[in-house]
């Protein structure tokens, strides 16, 4: 979601350099386009506050609205410190952003919305929040390649399936209810499912795979990491998605992309969505609990979520598309 | 967090119009949006029946009404207010709409059944500003950002942000037969530069400092110019006329939105301090190169192609005031310090990109 600020920023004359400070892991996201060379990965156990020391900007924008990252600007002496007063934060910010409140509570808006703000106080106004993420050819080829190994052959069409979610299990639809989505998918569209995850999903990928009627591609037993999940997601037809990063993915890459959501606000994400239909159920009162864990045990807002409604949710976004566009 | 309840599909909509036409333009997406999510509803657009001249042709379901007749709101299950005008909360509230959604602004907010407080800024001035205005501040940001919020407040999601305007026929042949009767050819390419300004207003850009602009760059592109103005404002354009040799002039009368928006789809460039055309030309995706003085950029920078917006740095500004409130001697640094060289060049890159 961050990628058009980050990219405004760079192509910004006013700042000589632009560093771009986040988590080792997520650098291969950004890796292939026009934010590679500004990419500074944090390495899990360094010390932020002592990278930003040593890059010693005249300003941060924090983008993250944690309070550990306001303390850590803070406490590394940057002189202009820009970001949303969340958290209790607000005091170690010099520029921030006060969200939208009702009745004295944070109103939920999408997120780009909030970071966009958050880069207007330091003049930064990309002309688009519609995020970009770039794969180069070769990973493409390559993981064609692979895949025909494993026997889809490198033309055919495949409904990527994401079905895990690291928030929690709140997030997560049963795995019976994606494979039926998916076996939904082959019968209406002839696409075939592939089910991919993070590392430590590998119990849901398999059960995903064991539950559905045709073939779907378990990639449970692949080397997986952000890199191979882009070219996935660039060469898929359709994405199927809980509410979690590859979403994003998805939007980046204009491929369309169906979301079940449970127990979050809609309105959280509710950005570029051109491509993206979020799918959930409407009329419960105990949703959206933006509880990691069902707090009432029945977790009817997943559970309740017909396969139909994603196989409903896919066909709108598929003839929609433009000629020339699908996959 | 605290969202609201979502607003029934059913439900009979009224949607106050904005009362700016580059407000009405962001807006575009909110009515999209909402026509398509009232499967068994009713959608009523109250606004200007000269802005809504703009929608021609677009959401057949949706009814027209002029806002300052109050018997048009009555009838209604819910009120969208996309202005934050006292008023409109009134009126609302008068013709006993049950449910009245709208930003917490003007001390309106008793009136309202769902009334969010805007975003804030708070702290030191924003980078590239010259002042941030003083006290509780509201955020400048896109009009379109924050209806989108407030339709997320009720549970209708807007997928696509970005302002679309779409060409009537019959907006084509007015502004063609116009070009005509100036001696242009239907199909001929022009530069198109929205000049007007109200009386003494600092928003327009000033006429000495458009000559500087038009006149090296209809000379070097060799395209016919072809200067607009809203009613009302036509005293910069007439200034500007007699200061450009061989510039066509669209007045008496002046253009109409529909004929604005056909100059701005056909030209090959449109040039325009931050005003309604800005938008309405943004909107049709034209080729835009714009100039802003007094006003926040953020304000404006909401989705967008085709454009270049240029402003210049001054410690004054923004100031979003109609009269500079410099003394005379300094008066209009925004517009004055402005380079003239940036907009030729960036009006030249347009022209060949």
């Amino acid at each position: 979601m961050a990628t058009p600020i980050l990219e405004a920023a760079a192509a910004d004359g006013r700042f000589e350099r632009v560093t771009v400070v986040l988590r080792a892991h997520l650098a291969a996201v950004l890796e292939g386009g026009p934010l590679a060379p500004h990419l500074c990965p944090l390495a899990h156990g360094a010390s932020e506050g002592a990278l930003y020391r040593a890059l010693a900007p005249d300003a941060v924008l924090l983008l993250s609205n944690s309070l550990g990252a306001a303390w850590r600007a803070f406490g590394a002496g940057i002189p202009v410190r820009a970001g949303a007063a969340l958290a209790g934060r607000g005091p170690l910010l010099t520029h921030r952003v006060v969200p939208p409140t009702r009745g004295g509570r944070r109103l939920p808006i999408p997120s780009a919305h909030l970071m966009a703000d958050a880069a207007g106080l330091l003049g930064i106004l990309p002309a688009s929040l519609h995020p970009r993420l770039h794969v180069a050819e070769g990973a493409r080829a390559a993981l064609r390649a692979r895949l025909a190994e494993l026997g889809l052959p490198r033309t055919a069409r495949y409904a990527l399936c994401t079905p895990a979610a690291a928030f929690g299990a709140a997030k997560m639809w049963p795995a019976e209810q994606h494979a039926r989505a998916l076996d939904l998918l082959r019968e209406r569209f002839g696409l075939r499912g592939v089910v991919t995850g993070g590392p430590g999903e590998e119990e849901v990928l398999r059960a995903v795979a064991r539950a559905a009627r045709h073939a779907v591609l378990d990639l449970s037993d692949e080397p997986r990491d952000l890199e191979k999940l882009k070219a996935l997601v660039a060469e898929a037809t359709l994405l199927v998605s809980s509410d979690s990063g590859p979403r994003w993915f998805a939007a980046a890459l204009d491929v369309p992309c169906v979301t079940v959501m449970g127990p979050n606000f809609p309105a959280l994400t509710a950005s570029a969505l051109e491509r993206c239909e979020v799918v959930r159920l409407a009329g419960l009162e105990c949703a959206p609990c933006l509880e990691r864990v069902c707090p009432l045990g029945h977790h009817r807002c997943m559970k309740a979520l017909a396969p139909e409604a994603v196989l409903e949710a896919a066909a709108r976004l598929l003839a929609a598309l433009p000629a020339g566009a699908a996959r | 967090m605290s969202p609201g309840a979502p607003l029934a599909r059913d439900a009979r909509l009224l949607l106050r119009l904005p009362a700016w036409v580059g407000d009405l333009v962001m807006a575009e997406p909110l009515v999209r949006a909402l026509e398509g999510y009232l499967e068994g509803g009713a959608l009523t657009l109250a606004g200007a029946a000269r802005h809504l001249a703009l929608f021609e042709e677009r959401f057949p379901r949706a009814q027209r009404v002029e806002p300052s007749v109050p018997a048009a709101w009555r009838g209604h299950d819910a009120a969208l207010l996309c202005t934050g005008s006292f008023r409109s909360a009134w009126r609302a509230f008068r013709a006993g709409i049950p449910r009245r959604i709208g930003f917490a602004r003007d001390g309106r907010a008793w009136l309202l059944t769902d009334a969010p407080a805007p975003a804030r800024e708070r702290g030191a001035t924003p980078l590239g500003l010259g002042r941030a205005g003083g006290g509780r501040r509201l955020l400048p940001r896109p009009l379109e950002r924050s209806l989108a919020e407030l339709a997320g407040l009720v549970g209708v999601a807007v997928r696509d942000p970005r302002p679309r305007l779409q060409l009537c026929e019959r907006w084509r042949a007015q502004a063609r037969a116009r070009r005509a009767r100036l001696g242009l050819a239907p199909d001929e390419p022009f530069l198109l530069a929205s000049v007007g300004a109200r009386p003494g207003s600092a928003k327009g850009l000033p006429p000495e400092r458009w000559q500087a602009v038009l006149v090296p760059l209809a000379r070097a592109s060799g395209l016919p110019l072809l200067l607009l103005a809203a009613p009302g404002e036509e005293a910069a354009q007439e200034a500007l006329a007699a200061a450009c040799p061989g510039a066509r002039s669209v007045r008496a009368p002046a253009a109409d939105l529909p004929e604005l928006a056909a100059h701005c789809a056909e030209a090959r460039l449109v040039l325009c301090a931050d005003s309604g055309a800005r938008h309405v030309a943004r909107a049709l995706g034209a080729a835009v190169v714009s100039v802003a003085g007094p006003t926040d950029p953020r304000h404006a920078a909401g989705e967008r192609a085709r454009e270049v917006l240029l402003r210049t740095l001054v410690p004054c500004g923004p100031c979003h005031r109609e009269r500079c409130p410099l003394p005379a001697a300094q008066a209009l640094r925004c517009w004055h310090e402005l380079d003239v060289e940036r907009v030729l060049s960036a009006a030249r890159a347009a022209l060949v990109g």
